[in-house]
C-alpha cells in the first residue's frame, strides 16, 4: 500500500468507515511506515483536541428573548377559535 | 412511539406556547455552541439562536415529523450561520457605516473572535491555538469539522443536516481534518 493510499485509509478508518480487510491492510502498512504512524497519531491528537474545546457559557436570558420575539398569535389558532 | 421533540412541534402548531418554550431550552444551548464556534462571537451566536427559533416557529406547518426534528433545527441553525459568514465575505471592504447598526462600520461587523467569554473560561494556550484553527477554516470545512467532532455527529446525521452527498460529507471532514493538523503542525504543536 502507498502512503497516500493509506492517509485516505486513516481518514475512513476513522470516521469508522473501513471495511475488515481494509483495517487489516492499514495495520501492516502503519507497521512498516512511521510517517503513516506519525501521521495518524497526529490526526487522533488533532480530533481529541477539538473534543475537549470548552463551551461557552450560555446567557440565561436566552429562552425568555426568544419567546418575547415570536410573533403573538400563530394561524392555526384563528382556525380553532 | 412519537419522540417527544414531534410531539411538542405538534404542540406548538397548535398554539402552546408552553410546548414551544419547552424545544426552545431542548436546543438553546446545541445552537449557541453550533453559532459560537462557526462564528466566534457572543452577539451573533446569541442572533442565531434567535433567528433559528423563530424560523423554526413560523414554518412548524411544514416540519415533516417522520424526520428528525433536531435534524431539521440544525439545518436552520447551520444555514443561518453559513448565511452570515457569506455576508461577512461580501462586505469584507466596507467602510461605510453599515445600516443594521448605529455607528458600526463593516469592520466592527468582522471583528474577531468576541474575547469575553471565552476569558472567563480561561483557554488554555492549546485550546487558543485550536479555537484559531477552526475559526480560521473556510465555511464549508468548519460546518463539517463543528458538526462532526463538537456536536458528535455521524457522517450520516450531518449529510442530512446539511442536505449534502455523503460522499462529500466524507470528502469534507477528511479535509477539514487535514487542514487543522496542518494548521496545528505549521505552530509546532506536534
Amino acid at each position: 500500500m502507498k502512503c497516500n493510499e493509506a492517509i485516505t485509509f486513516i481518514h475512513e478508518y476513522m470516521d469508522g468507515d473501513l471495511d475488515a480487510q481494509g483495517r487489516m491492510d492499514l495495520r501492516q502498512h502503519l507497521v512498516d511506515c512511521a510517517a503513516c504512524r506519525q501521521r495518524m497519531d497526529q490526526y487522533t491528537r488533532t480530533t481529541a483536541l477539538i473534543r475537549s474545546m470548552p463551551r461557552s457559557p450560555v446567557p440565561d436570558y436566552l429562552v425568555d428573548s426568544v419567546m418575547q420575539a415570536l410573533p403573538g398569535t400563530r394561524k392555526r389558532q384563528v382556525w380553532t377559535r | 412511539m412519537e419522540g417527544l421533540e414531534p410531539r411538542l412541534a405538534k404542540l406548538a402548531r397548535n398554539g402552546d406556547r408552553d410546548a414551544f418554550r419547552e424545544l426552545v431550552q431542548l436546543y438553546k444551548d446545541r445552537i449557541y455552541h453550533l453559532a459560537y464556534r462557526m462564528l466566534g462571537n457572543a452577539q451573533e451566536a446569541e442572533d442565531v439562536v434567535q433567528d433559528t427559533f423563530l424560523r423554526v416557529y413560523t414554518n412548524l406547518d411544514r416540519y415533516d415529523d417522520t424526520h428528525k426534528f433536531s435534524t431539521w433545527i440544525y439545518r436552520i441553525g447551520t444555514n443561518l450561520c453559513i448565511d452570515r459568514l457569506r455576508k461577512r465575505k461580501s462586505t469584507l471592504s466596507l467602510d461605510a457605516e453599515s445600516s443594521e447598526g448605529e455607528g458600526i462600520d463593516g469592520h466592527d461587523m468582522l471583528s474577531s473572535p468576541d474575547p469575553l467569554p471565552e476569558q472567563q473560561l480561561v483557554l488554555s494556550e492549546t485550546q487558543q491555538v485550536i479555537r484559531d484553527a477552526i475559526e480560521k477554516l473556510p465555511a464549508k470545512y468548519k460546518s463539517i469539522v463543528i458538526l462532526r467532532y463538537l456536536h458528535d455527529m455521524s457522517l450520516q446525521e450531518i449529510s442530512d443536516v446539511l442536505n449534502m452527498p455523503i460522499t462529500t460529507i466524507k470528502t469534507r471532514v477528511h479535509r477539514g481534518r487535514e487542514a487543522l493538523r496542518k494548521k496545528l503542525d505549521h505552530q509546532h504543536f506536534f
